[in-house]
Protein backbone atom coordinates (compact mmCIF):
# COMPACT_ATOMS: atom_id res chain seq x y z
CA UNK A 1 0.00 0.00 0.00
CA UNK A 2 1.49 3.17 -1.37
CA UNK A 3 2.46 5.86 2.10
CA UNK A 4 -0.51 8.07 2.43
CA UNK A 5 -1.12 11.68 1.31
CA UNK A 6 -0.28 14.53 4.27
CA UNK A 7 -2.52 17.36 4.55
CA UNK A 8 -1.45 19.86 7.38
CA UNK A 9 -3.65 22.61 7.77
CA UNK A 10 -2.29 25.25 9.93
CA UNK A 11 -4.41 28.34 8.29
CA UNK A 12 -6.83 29.70 10.42
CA UNK A 13 -10.72 29.15 9.31
CA UNK A 14 -11.91 32.21 11.61
CA UNK A 15 -9.68 34.59 9.03
CA UNK A 16 -9.12 32.81 5.67
CA UNK A 17 -10.49 30.60 3.19
CA UNK A 18 -7.56 27.99 2.74
CA UNK A 19 -8.01 26.12 5.72
CA UNK A 20 -11.42 24.89 4.52
CA UNK A 21 -9.99 24.64 0.86
CA UNK A 22 -7.52 22.76 2.57
CA UNK A 23 -10.10 20.31 3.70
CA UNK A 24 -11.94 20.27 0.44
CA UNK A 25 -9.16 19.47 -1.50
CA UNK A 26 -7.94 16.95 0.80
CA UNK A 27 -11.48 14.92 0.60
CA UNK A 28 -11.11 15.37 -3.40
CA UNK A 29 -7.45 13.18 -2.83
CA UNK A 30 -9.77 10.37 -0.60
CA UNK A 31 -12.33 10.15 -3.59
CA UNK A 32 -9.59 9.08 -5.44
CA UNK A 33 -9.12 6.24 -3.46
CA UNK A 34 -5.79 7.31 -1.63
CA UNK A 35 -4.89 7.49 1.84
CA UNK A 36 -4.76 10.54 3.26
CA UNK A 37 -3.86 11.99 6.55
CA UNK A 38 -5.61 15.06 7.99
CA UNK A 39 -3.13 16.97 10.83
CA UNK A 40 -4.69 19.86 12.57
CA UNK A 41 -2.17 21.95 14.47
CA UNK A 42 -1.90 25.88 15.42
CA UNK A 43 -5.11 27.93 14.65
CA UNK A 44 -5.67 24.96 11.79
CA UNK A 45 -7.75 23.62 15.18
CA UNK A 46 -10.09 25.62 14.88
CA UNK A 47 -12.11 23.40 12.03
CA UNK A 48 -13.60 21.37 14.61
CA UNK A 49 -14.81 24.69 16.53
CA UNK A 50 -18.64 24.46 17.40
CA UNK A 51 -20.32 27.42 15.73
CA UNK A 52 -18.61 27.13 11.95
CA UNK A 53 -20.71 30.35 11.40
CA UNK A 54 -18.11 32.33 12.85
CA UNK A 55 -15.41 30.59 10.39
CA UNK A 56 -14.92 31.70 6.56
CA UNK A 57 -16.45 29.21 4.47
CA UNK A 58 -18.34 27.63 7.30
CA UNK A 59 -21.00 25.85 5.71
CA UNK A 60 -19.10 23.84 3.50
CA UNK A 61 -16.42 22.97 6.66
CA UNK A 62 -19.76 21.44 8.47
CA UNK A 63 -20.56 19.12 5.32
CA UNK A 64 -16.81 18.79 4.59
CA UNK A 65 -16.68 17.64 8.27
CA UNK A 66 -19.61 15.64 8.10
CA UNK A 67 -18.28 13.91 5.02
CA UNK A 68 -15.22 12.92 6.71
CA UNK A 69 -16.64 11.42 10.03
CA UNK A 70 -19.12 8.99 7.28
CA UNK A 71 -15.65 7.91 5.98
CA UNK A 72 -14.44 7.50 9.36
CA UNK A 73 -11.55 9.55 9.07
CA UNK A 74 -10.11 11.00 11.73
CA UNK A 75 -8.50 14.41 12.31
CA UNK A 76 -4.63 14.36 13.75
CA UNK A 77 -4.29 17.17 15.92
CA UNK A 78 -1.58 18.22 17.88
CA UNK A 79 -2.12 18.29 21.46
CA UNK A 80 -0.64 21.52 22.47
CA UNK A 81 -2.91 23.16 20.10
CA UNK A 82 -6.11 21.95 21.80
CA UNK A 83 -8.10 24.96 22.89
CA UNK A 84 -9.11 24.74 26.50
CA UNK A 85 -12.79 25.50 24.99
CA UNK A 86 -14.47 22.68 26.54
CA UNK A 87 -17.13 22.99 23.15
CA UNK A 88 -14.46 22.76 20.49
CA UNK A 89 -15.38 19.34 18.93
CA UNK A 90 -18.42 19.36 19.96
CA UNK A 91 -19.48 16.85 17.72
CA UNK A 92 -16.98 14.27 18.92
CA UNK A 93 -15.18 13.87 15.48
CA UNK A 94 -12.75 10.68 16.36
CA UNK A 95 -9.36 12.95 16.76
CA UNK A 96 -5.89 11.54 17.57
CA UNK A 97 -3.71 13.45 19.11
CA UNK A 98 -0.13 14.01 18.24
CA UNK A 99 3.20 15.66 20.02
CA UNK A 100 5.26 17.71 17.66
CA UNK A 101 7.20 14.47 16.80
CA UNK A 102 4.29 13.08 15.47
CA UNK A 103 3.59 15.52 13.31
CA UNK A 104 7.45 15.41 12.27
CA UNK A 105 6.95 11.56 11.32
CA UNK A 106 4.14 11.66 9.62
CA UNK A 107 5.59 14.67 7.29
CA UNK A 108 8.78 12.60 6.70
CA UNK A 109 6.49 8.93 6.02
CA UNK A 110 4.04 10.79 3.86
CA UNK A 111 4.21 10.18 0.05
CA UNK A 112 3.29 13.82 -0.57
CA UNK A 113 2.34 16.61 1.82
CA UNK A 114 0.18 19.62 1.10
CA UNK A 115 0.61 22.28 3.45
CA UNK A 116 -2.61 25.04 4.22
CA UNK B 1 19.15 8.53 2.75
CA UNK B 2 16.27 10.37 0.76
CA UNK B 3 17.32 13.48 -0.87
CA UNK B 4 14.45 16.19 0.40
CA UNK B 5 13.65 19.37 -1.32
CA UNK B 6 11.65 22.36 1.39
CA UNK B 7 10.05 24.28 -0.45
CA UNK B 8 9.87 27.38 1.80
CA UNK B 9 7.17 30.55 1.92
CA UNK B 10 6.82 33.38 4.44
CA UNK B 11 3.81 32.79 6.87
CA UNK B 12 5.10 29.04 6.68
CA UNK B 13 5.99 27.78 10.60
CA UNK B 14 9.42 28.57 11.61
CA UNK B 15 9.78 26.06 14.37
CA UNK B 16 8.04 23.12 12.41
CA UNK B 17 10.40 23.29 9.31
CA UNK B 18 13.35 24.10 11.52
CA UNK B 19 12.79 20.64 13.59
CA UNK B 20 11.27 18.77 10.84
CA UNK B 21 15.01 19.31 8.63
CA UNK B 22 16.86 18.37 11.95
CA UNK B 23 15.43 14.93 12.16
CA UNK B 24 16.11 14.74 8.00
CA UNK B 25 19.58 15.32 8.86
CA UNK B 26 19.27 13.00 12.06
CA UNK B 27 17.97 10.66 9.63
CA UNK B 28 21.09 11.35 6.96
CA UNK B 29 19.03 12.58 4.39
CA UNK B 30 20.07 15.01 1.66
CA UNK B 31 18.20 18.05 2.39
CA UNK B 32 17.84 21.31 0.14
CA UNK B 33 16.13 23.76 0.87
CA UNK B 34 14.70 26.14 -1.36
CA UNK B 35 13.24 29.85 -0.45
CA UNK B 36 10.84 31.12 -2.92
CA UNK B 37 10.36 34.31 -0.20
CA UNK B 38 10.89 35.73 3.05
CA UNK B 39 13.54 34.41 5.47
CA UNK B 40 13.98 31.15 6.00
CA UNK B 41 14.38 29.02 9.32
CA UNK B 42 17.58 29.04 10.91
CA UNK B 43 19.21 25.16 10.19
CA UNK B 44 22.25 23.42 11.13
CA UNK B 45 25.04 22.97 8.86
CA UNK B 46 24.46 20.44 5.96
CA UNK B 47 21.29 22.09 4.43
CA UNK B 48 22.07 23.39 1.16
CA UNK B 49 19.86 26.56 1.10
CA UNK B 50 19.03 28.37 -2.55
CA UNK B 51 16.95 30.94 -3.19
CA UNK B 52 14.95 31.83 -6.39
CA UNK B 53 16.13 34.58 -8.30
CA UNK B 54 18.95 35.25 -6.15
CA UNK B 55 21.41 31.66 -6.43
CA UNK B 56 18.10 29.46 -8.03
CA UNK B 57 16.20 30.05 -11.19
CA UNK B 58 12.81 28.85 -12.06
CA UNK B 59 14.23 26.11 -14.34
CA UNK B 60 16.55 25.01 -11.81
CA UNK B 61 13.55 24.79 -9.13
CA UNK B 62 12.13 22.42 -11.38
CA UNK B 63 14.85 20.01 -11.99
CA UNK B 64 15.35 20.02 -8.26
CA UNK B 65 11.83 19.18 -7.76
CA UNK B 66 11.78 16.46 -10.04
CA UNK B 67 15.10 15.14 -8.57
CA UNK B 68 13.99 14.93 -4.78
CA UNK B 69 12.10 11.99 -3.58
CA UNK B 70 10.24 14.13 -1.48
CA UNK B 71 9.22 17.56 -1.73
CA UNK B 72 7.53 19.41 0.73
CA UNK B 73 6.38 22.47 -0.01
CA UNK B 74 5.53 25.03 2.94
Amino acid sequence: MPDPVLVLIAADPRHTHRANEGMRIGLGIVAGENDVTFVLRGPGVHLLDEDTDDLVDGDDIAKFRANLRRLDIPFHVEASDIPDDPSWNADGHPVRRLTRADVIDLVRAARRVLAF
Amino acid sequence: MARVLHLWKSGADTQLVADTIATQLDAGDSVTLAVLDGVPPATRSGVVIRRLDADLTYRELVELIFGAEHVIPW
